[in-house]
Order: structure tokens, then C-alpha cells, then sequence
């Protein structure tokens, strides 16, 4: 059932993929409605495919690295079907979706089917603490993305020598407003995670923070987001700066939760 | 059916030759009833680029030389003088053309808007003046079509070319939409009043005005609903301003780093859009460096007004692709529209068959008097007449009306033509 739900997901989101493609490169306004269409095809299969994994193992659907990789492109692609209305949005797709795709087949091929039972998860605040980090990298991952595209049409016009990338890209402004508020909406989720991570942790643990190095990481994260957000807020960080840091921000993001748990074994399962 | 196209353009005839060519607006329709003297069906093109007149006439083989001579009696200019210089097409060739000049493939900019809505002009003055019929009309109509369609389904006409346009897409770039943004004019060079009608008509809200001359300032404010600036307070502006246009004459520059690494600070590292017009420079080429500015010269204008035409260039290969295509599909069907091989090809097949079927007859029943035979071979032809006299009336005036293509397709079936 999930077998086929999922190369049902990846084959619309594959069409959809062509479609964001063709616009991308011919600038045919024509593909945007079936584009659209099979992106919202793709992402209820997907969803479905999430549902069905926990129904089937009763738990939620990231309790293993390869669901959770899942379920963040799930939620990813969900936002971006908020903004894919917006001006030149193909170029997210265009980076997106593979994503989406890579994260389905490598749930398919490599995820382990039936995890071992954690205790911890077992406990009902873990609940609201996973989602909230699920959320919270998704929008981050969207921030990142629109802080690559903003670097590199800003080379663009800097350079003064329109080339491909120019035609299209989105516009700055767009790329900055919607990056901001994702970087915002994230930076909240993130904290309200952390939060729940350690009122979790105090009821499991007896302690709020037990050094961990997950737990270590999402803070350095959260301290280099909450750098961003200052800097945006006191001293008007904006475009090329701001990009970067996102970028950074997320590479530290994409680490705590997913390098370390190749590294090193803790109880944060991945 | 046979349609024609004569005439001239940027292409092939030097401008002078254009302007004497070239049809005042006030005189058009007297020019259209002396080519309704002429020729059955009757258009003329004449714009600053261009002149062409096309016709759908088959009563005369010669309408080259006849649409030639109209051309020299209208425009009291000898035929020498202008004759070395036009093209002709004929029919299926004539389709193509008209598609790619209505597509703008023939323009001087390829790609450019204006081509499409003269056109539509031409046609409608035709129109009001009856000089065409139902043939000019559906190329027409369908040249319309095929000129939408090349505009959706290529970019021939999506980058700016023109240097003030150019100037508003790099600013729509920076800023995805205009409405609510505000610009600065320092000096008053054509150019940049040009720019700033086109920014305001994209939404820009507030335009400041400069010049060392306040007076001047004040006139060009007035003249495009603005607000004059004493040229002392300019560097105070540019905190205020998102788009700035210089052009003035000043020998060195009048905008400096420093000021607008202040106007940044001021603004919250908004970004601000500095295009420098004029020649010697007047903005600090430096504050290119400054994050989140742009500075654009005159030069740097020109370089992406440059890629755009390139651009357009790889985008008009496949718009041709486009119009060839659908010029041979619209040519067969006006084929069939054609109505006058089709009735001499049914009455061939009926004369045939009335033919056959009395020869038949008179194998049957042997041989008959003269007499006899001509009562007989006299009830078939009346009875193939009566058949056929109303039936080619309604169908000439079937080829008349709109939905007669895929009509008179049918009756071809019917008959097997």
C-alpha cells in the first residue's frame, strides 16, 4: 500500500517536475496549471503515503531519519504551495521537488520498516515536540532555498550582465519578503520545539538539558538564527547578508538533524 | 482566390522613399476606394516602417503590375523610382507574410507591441470602408490569432529593449512590483522623463524633482504631477527615494559614496536603484559595492538591452516555426474555401455520371431514333441541372459565411472529391 502510494508521489511530483522544468527554461505560461495540479496531486499521495506508515507502525510518521526526511519535504512542499502563485516561483520547484522525490525513495529503499520502540516515545509531549521540529525545518528549508535564489540574482544584477538566471528568477523583493517570513515562522517553531524538547527531556530525563549532541547542535542553531532575527530587527540586515546567514543557518539545521545521528548514537534516534 | 502582396519595408527601401510612400491618416480612406476601383478585395498597410498593399483578386492574372500602378497614380511617384525595391508574395507565401508582420517577425525590433495594433487599425478602417470580403478577412482574422499565439508561446516580446524600459524591468527585478515606490529625477535629460512616464505608469507613486535651475525642476514637476526639490536638499532625497535617474551636466560626480552609504542607514538597508544617465557620469560608480544598491550607467543599459535583443533573437527562430506552420495550415483551408474548383469539380462528376448511366441505358433497350434519343439524353439533363442549379447557388453563398470550412469539407465528402 505504501509502496504504491509512494511511487504514485513520486511519479506526479515527477510530472509536476516537468512542467516547473519547462516553464523554468521555455517560459511557458501554459504548463502552470497542470503544474499546479500535479504538485497538488503529488503532495496528497505523498501525504497519504505518511498517513498509511503511521497508521500501519501506530506512531508518528518520523520516528526514523528516512520518515522524517519525508515528512519535512512533505511539509516543505506544502508551504511552497502557499507561494507557487507568486512571480517566476518554478525556480523553488525546480530545487524542490527533486528533494521531495529523493526523500520518498530513499523512505522506500532504505528506511527501516519497522523501527525498534522507543521509550521516550511513548510520551505524549514528544507529540507536540517532534511536529514542531518537523515544522520548523520545513520552514527553514523553504528560507534557505529563496536565500540561494536571492544570491543568485543579486550576482545578477550586480554583475550587470543579464544571463539565464536573470529571465528567471524571481525578483528580489519576493525573494526577501518571502524568505523573511519563512525565516520568522521557522525561527518561531524552532523555539517552541526546543522548548518542548526540554520540558520532554525534564520529564523523561529528570533534567531540562542533558547534553546531548543533538541537543547541542539545535542550540548552536538556534543561537545562529536568533543572530539572523537580531540583525534583521536592530541593525536592517537585509538581502545578500541575511542570505548567507540563512544559508549557514540551515546547513547547521540540516546537521543537528540529520548529521549527528550518523555520527554519533544517542536516544534522539535520528 | 488569389491573393497578393506588394510592397516595401525597413528591409528593403531607404526611409526617404518610405516617408513619400507613406499614406497621411487623413487621406487613408480615399487611398482605400481607389484600390476598391481596382481590385475585388483590397488592404494597405502604411506605417513609417513599411508599405504594402495586399489584394485577393483572380480576375486579372496581371494585378502586380495593376496594384504597381496604383501605387505610382496614389502616390504621384513613378514607378521607376520605386519598383527596384518591393516584394511580392502570392497566395500560400503572401499568408506567411502578413502572419509575420502582424507577429512582429518582421520588424525593426523584433518583437515590438506596435506592429500588432496598427495592424488592427488597417483592418479596421478596411472594414468600415467595405474594401475587403470575406477571403482578407479571415487572413486577417487568423493573422490576429497566430500573433497572440507566438506571443504566449515565446518570449519574442517579454524583454525590454528600449533603454527606459529596460530601466523599469531591472527596476521591477529589484522590486518585484512598483505601486507605492518613489523616484528621484536629478536633471531633466528627455531620457529620464521618458523613464519616469514609464515608472509611473507601473505605479510608482511619488516622483521628487531636482535641478540646479529650481525653476526647471518645477516646470518638469508640474508637467508629470511631481514634487520639486531645492537641488541642496537632494542628498537628504535619497533616503526617500527607491529609484533614482540622473542626468545631469555636471562635470564631476554629484552623488558620492558617502551620501548614499548615509541614505542606506537612514533607509534600513532598503534597496535603492540608481540609474545614471548621463555622460560624463554623475553617480560614483563606487556605490555599486554598497549591498543592496544598484547602480545601472547609461553604457550598462545599453549591455542589457543588448542581451534582451538577443534574447528575443533565439525566441523569434521558433516564432517562425510557429507562423510557417500555421500559414500552411490556414492556406489549405482557404483552399477548400475556394468554392469555384469545387462546383466545377461536382459538375464534372455529375456530367460524368449522366454520361455513363445513358450510355448504359441505350445498351439496354437497344437502338432508338434520333429523336428518341435525344428526349432521353434531354430528361437527364434536366433532371442534373435541376439538381444542380440550386444546389451551386446555396453553396456560393455558403463560402460566404463563417462556419463554411468545415461545410463545404463535408460536401466534398459527399461527392467524393
Amino acid at each position: 500500500m505504501t509502496d504504491a502510494l509512494a511511487i504514485l508521489a513520486v511519479a506526479f511530483y515527477a510530472v509536476a517536475m516537468v512542467y516547473f522544468l519547462i516553464r523554468f527554461f521555455l517560459k511557458k505560461e501554459k504548463t502552470a496549471h497542470a503544474a499546479f495540479l500535479f504538485l497538488l496531486l503529488g503532495l496528497a499521495t505523498h501525504g497519504l503515503d505518511l498517513l498509511v506508515i503511521g497508521l500501519r507502525y501506530r506512531h508518528f510518521p518520523a520516528t526514523t531519519l528516512a520518515e522524517a526526511f519525508s515528512l519535512v519535504s512533505w511539509v516543505t512542499v506544502l508551504f511552497f504551495t502557499w507561494i507557487v502563485r507568486r512571480d517566476s516561483m518554478e525556480a523553488v520547484a525546480v530545487i524542490l521537488l527533486p528533494v521531495a522525490i529523493i526523500s520518498l525513495l530513499y523512505h522506500e529503499f532504505f528506511g527501516a520498516k519497522i523501527p525498534a520502540p522507543e521509550p521516550i516515545i511513548r510520551e505524549e509531549w514528544v507529540y507536540i515536540h517532534i511536529p514542531l521540529m518537523i515544522l520548523s525545518v520545513a520552514a527553514l528549508a523553504l528560507t534557505f532555498v529563496l536565500a540561494i535564489i536571492y544570491i543568485i540574482q543579486e550576482r545578477q544584477l550586480k554583475s550587470k550582465q543579464p544571463a539565464f538566471f536573470y529571465y528567471r528568477l524571481p525578483s528580489l523583493e519576493v525573494c526577501e519578503d518571502l524568505a523573511s517570513k519563512s525565516l520568522w515562522a521557522g525561527f518561531f517553531l524552532l523555539t517552541l520545539g526546543i522548548i518542548t524538547g526540554m520540558i520532554l527531556s525534564r520529564s523523561v530525563h529528570g533534567v531540562y538539558f542533558s547534553w546531548d549532541y543533538k541537543e547541542i547542535w539545535s542550540v548552536i542553531t538556534w543561537c545562529l538564527y536568533a543572530i539572523l532575527i537580531h540583525g534583521r530587527l536592530l541593525a536592517a540586515w537585509r538581502g545578500r547578508r541575511a542570505a548567507y546567514f540563512a544559508i549557514v543557518g540551515f546547513v547547521l539545521m540540516l546537521f543537528s538533524f540529520a548529521g549527528i545521528s550518523l555520527l554519533s548514537k544517542g536516544y534522539h534516534a535520528f | 482566390m488569389a491573393i497578393k502582396i506588394t510592397g516595401l519595408s525597413h528591409k528593403t527601401a531607404p526611409v526617404e522613399l518610405r516617408e513619400r510612400l507613406h499614406i497621411p491618416e487623413e487621406l487613408y480612406p480615399e487611398a482605400l476606394k481607389a484600390l476598391q476601383t481596382k481590385v475585388p478585395e483590397g488592404l494597405i498597410f502604411s506605417t513609417c516602417n513599411r508599405f504594402e498593399i495586399m489584394a485577393n483578386d483572380e480576375t486579372t492574372p496581371e494585378s502586380r503590375e495593376q496594384l504597381i500602378d496604383f501605387i505610382s497614380d496614389m502616390r504621384r511617384i513613378s514607378t521607376r523610382e520605386f519598383e527596384p525595391f518591393l516584394y511580392h508574395h502570392s497566395d500560400s507565401d503572401a499568408v506567411r507574410h502578413v502572419f509575420r508582420v502582424t507577429s512582429s517577425l518582421d520588424s525593426m525590433v523584433i518583437g515590438e507591441p506596435q506592429i500588432l495594433g496598427q495592424m488592427k487599425q488597417f483592418f479596421a478602417l478596411a472594414q468600415q470602408h467595405r474594401s475587403i470580403g470575406f477571403i482578407l478577412n479571415s487572413v486577417m482574422e487568423r493573422a490576429f490569432m497566430v500573433a497572440k499565439k507566438v506571443r504566449r508561446e515565446t518570449l519574442i516580446a517579454s524583454n525590454a529593449v528600449s533603454i527606459s524600459s529596460v530601466a523599469v524591468e531591472l527596476a521591477t527585478k529589484i522590486f518585484g512590483r512598483l505601486d507605492g515606490k518613489t523616484a528621484l529625477i536629478v536633471g531633466a535629460g528627455k531620457m529620464s522623463v521618458q523613464s519616469i512616464k514609464h515608472l509611473q505608469s507601473r505605479g510608482v507613486k511619488l516622483v521628487l524633482v531636482t535641478n540646479r535651475t529650481f525653476q526647471n525642476a518645477a516646470d518638469l514637476a508640474a508637467s508629470i504631477k511631481g514634487r520639486a526639490v531645492p537641488f541642496e536638499s537632494m542628498v537628504d532625497c535619497l533616503a526617500e527615494a527607491d529609484i533614482i535617474i540622473s542626468s545631469t551636466g555636471s562635470s564631476n560626480f554629484i552623488i558620492r559614496k558617502d551620501d548614499v552609504v548615509r541614505a542606506m542607514a537612514i533607509r534600513k538597508n532598503k534597496p535603492i536603484f540608481l540609474i545614471d544617465i548621463a555622460v560624463p557620469r554623475d553617480i560614483d560608480p563606487q556605490i555599486n559595492q554598497i549591498d543592496n544598491t544598484f547602480l545601472y550607467d547609461i553604457d550598462d543599459l545599453k549591455n542589457v538591452s543588448e542581451a534582451n535583443r538577443k534574447e528575443r533573437e533565439k525566441e523569434a527562430d521558433r516564432a517562425e516555426e510557429i507562423v510557417a506552420r500555421e500559414a500552411e495550415l490556414f492556406w489549405n483551408r482557404l483552399k477548400t474555401l475556394d468554392i469555384a474548383p469545387t462546383i466545377r469539380e461536382i459538375q464534372h462528376r455529375i456530367d460524368a455520371l449522366r454520361q455513363s448511366e445513358i450510355e448504359r441505358t441505350l445498351k439496354k433497350i437497344g437502338p432508338l431514333t434520333d429523336e428518341q434519343r435525344a428526349a432521353l439524353e434531354n430528361l437527364a439533363n434536366s433532371l442534373t441541372n435541376k439538381i444542380t442549379q440550386s444546389s451551386f447557388a446555396e453553396l456560393r453563398a455558403l463560402a460566404n459565411q463563417p462556419d463554411s470550412f468545415e461545410k463545404i469539407e463535408l460536401i466534398r465528402k459527399l461527392f467524393k472529391l
